[in-house]
């Protein structure tokens, strides 16, 4: 597994967790209303689809997917380590903006995982081919 | 296919089925069931696909396929990751039934907050399982 899978597999894994405990607590205190609810609903949806399921599928398809034969196997390396900046931002930012109620932090978590994102798509995009091509 | 990969991803299935189901629920006529509340089916059937198929079949996968341990086991310890499916599975299970009985017949609030430390526990025991086996390899 190469390392940049490592980190974004272990950064989902970490997502995961804390959504799940953010899940949690909603589940917790769902039946009294808080004025806290909407921005923890709103943090645990970023975590559990952008910081949990997103970098998981990216990093597995980046470990996974047919290597190309002659240039670099997986890619450009350091597009791919800037893409899982990109996304560790994300992850810290989206749902810190959410909880603190701040549009713009928010608005900045979500821009950088869609910027991540599409630089892993761009990756990612001629390994999904047959074998030995 | 080790035996937890089998019991993750066909109950991944399983819930995927009944996630379809609740969805369909959403579709009855509105003169039927009408103590059902739509937001408990809503959120039943989005985590029926979350939790219930998504993150049951990833780590059934993962289980599965993640580079083994050059010791043995080779997996790792099946007992956590057969917590995680039970508590997982149980903590679906009671959220499936508290939240609609909390939310449309006043019922008590323990189901939910049982369903919720359940699924964290759940959760943190899969962690477990699977983030020592998250490590680079080769090249």
């Amino acid at each position: 597994m190469p390392r940049i899978s490592v980190w974004l597999l272990r950064m989902s894994l970490f997502a995961l967790l804390t959504g799940a405990l953010l899940g949690a607590w909603l589940l917790g205190a769902e039946p009294w209303a808080s004025p806290w609810l909407p921005r923890i609903r709103a943090a645990h949806v970023h975590l559990m689809l952008f910081g949990w399921l997103m970098p998981f599928v990216l990093g597995t398809a980046y470990w996974i997917l047919p290597r190309h034969a002659q240039r670099e196997e997986r890619g450009s390396v350091p597009l791919a380590n800037g893409a899982t900046w990109l996304i560790a931002a994300g992850i810290l930012l989206g749902p810190c903006g959410a909880l603190a109620g701040s549009g713009i932090v928010a608005g900045g978590g979500l821009a950088c995982t869609i910027a991540g994102g599409g630089l892993f798509l761009r990756l990612l995009w001629p390994r999904v081919k047959a074998f030995g091509r | 296919m080790p035996p937890l990969s089998r019991w993750f991803i066909k109950a991944g299935f399983v819930s995927l089925g009944l996630a379809l189901v609740f969805e369909l629920l959403q579709l009855r006529p509105a003169d039927t069931l009408t103590q059902l509340p739509d937001v408990a089916i809503h959120l039943a059937a989005i985590h029926l696909l979350t939790v219930g198929w998504l993150l049951q079949v990833i780590i059934g996968v993962a289980f599965w396929m993640f580079p083994r341990h050059p010791t043995s086991p080779p997996r790792g310890d099946a007992r956590y990751g057969w917590w995680a499916f039970g508590l997982l599975n149980a903590g679906l299970l009671l959220r499936l039934v508290g939240e609609p009985w909390r939310l449309g017949f006043s019922g008590p609030a323990w189901p939910l907050v049982a369903a919720g430390l359940f699924q964290l526990s759940g959760v943190a025991s899969a962690l477990t399982l699977l983030w020592p086996r998250i490590r680079a390899t080769g090249s």
